[in-house]
């Protein structure tokens, strides 16, 4: 994909033939598996130097995708994903696809977070993991194709520009 | 998933041996705590000073322990690492936990729970 294009369809940071990737991977889905993919993912976005901030954002927002698709997409029984990840100068383009049921776009826009002051029992467990995914990344679009989900974010290499919930010192 | 507890004053201590509380991990670790807090002990304080990994499926067991003790036994986090202090924080559930910032007195000797 090329910056700076506005075309809507160009919105989605999916891998096209030629575009220079650092990771490509087919999983099956299941939450062993996101595991053990998420702890290689660490590693190798470690070892290219990454700011401890970028590579846990990229973590965490992983694993979030990853488990929506292996908990509603594949609620029915699991199936492949598709992970691509690309470094670019200044972000990582993430695009992860599955043929699971379609996503419910109301997820993207998001719902408030609960109050503080709530009832304890009244408190969620769940529904914080569209709002990290949301918080912790730029330019999230999503598209139903073909059978086919297709997620795609970036997420500043840059800490400084990673929104709240940033940590103090951005490392170098 | 491992926690060994301790009886520190009147409080539960309840140290997380793990490094990950996520989707595969969530279940065991709410299994886990509702073991170990078969002991007496409030406020009950979660050591989370090994845990570097958090994700929302952790988070929501932590509310679903929090809600399980109930109200005359409050669940406090110690110890907590930058990245689960960052999902408490972006999540504003730092607002729902009583949060220590060190570990409570001077651990004795670990026991199994």
């Amino acid at each position: 994909m090329v910056e700076g294009t506005t075309h809507s369809a160009a919105h989605l940071h999916c891998p096209e033939s030629g575009e220079r990737r650092c990771l490509t991977l087919t999983l099956p889905g299941s939450d062993a598996e996101t595991r053990k993919v998420i702890r290689q993912l660490r590693q190798m976005l470690m070892a290219r130097n990454l700011a401890e901030d970028t590579v846990h954002t990229t973590e965490l927002v992983l694993a979030e995708v990853l488990n929506n698709i292996v908990e509603h997409a594949y609620a029915a029984g699991p199936g492949p994903i598709r992970l691509t990840v690309s470094q670019h100068p200044g972000w990582l383009d993430i695009c992860v696809q599955d043929q699971g049921q379609p996503l419910p776009e109301e997820l993207l826009q998001g719902s408030p977070l609960p109050e503080p002051e709530h009832h304890t029992q009244d408190l969620p467990e769940g529904g914080f993991g569209w709002h990290l995914i949301r918080s912790l990344t730029q330019d999230l679009h999503y598209r139903r194709t073909a059978g086919q989900n297709l997620l795609s974010f970036r997420i500043a290499l840059d800490s400084r520009r990673v929104a709240s919930g940033l940590e103090t010192k951005p490392r170098q | 998933m491992q926690i060994e507890s301790e009886q520190s004053g009147g409080a539960l201590l309840l140290r997380v041996m793990e490094p990950r509380i996520d989707a595969a991990g969530a279940i065991g670790f709410k299994e886990a705590v509702r073991a170990a807090t078969a002991r007496p002990g409030s406020p009950v304080i979660l050591d989370l000073s090994r845990v570097e990994f958090l994700d929302s499926s952790g988070l929501g067991a932590l509310v679903a322990v929090l809600k399980l003790l109930g109200r005359e036994r409050p669940l406090e986090l110690a110890g907590l690492t930058a990245p689960v202090a960052r999902v408490l924080r972006l999540t504003r559930m730092d607002s729902i936990f009583t949060l220590h910032a060190n570990l409570p007195g001077t651990p004795a000797l670990p026991q199994t729970g």
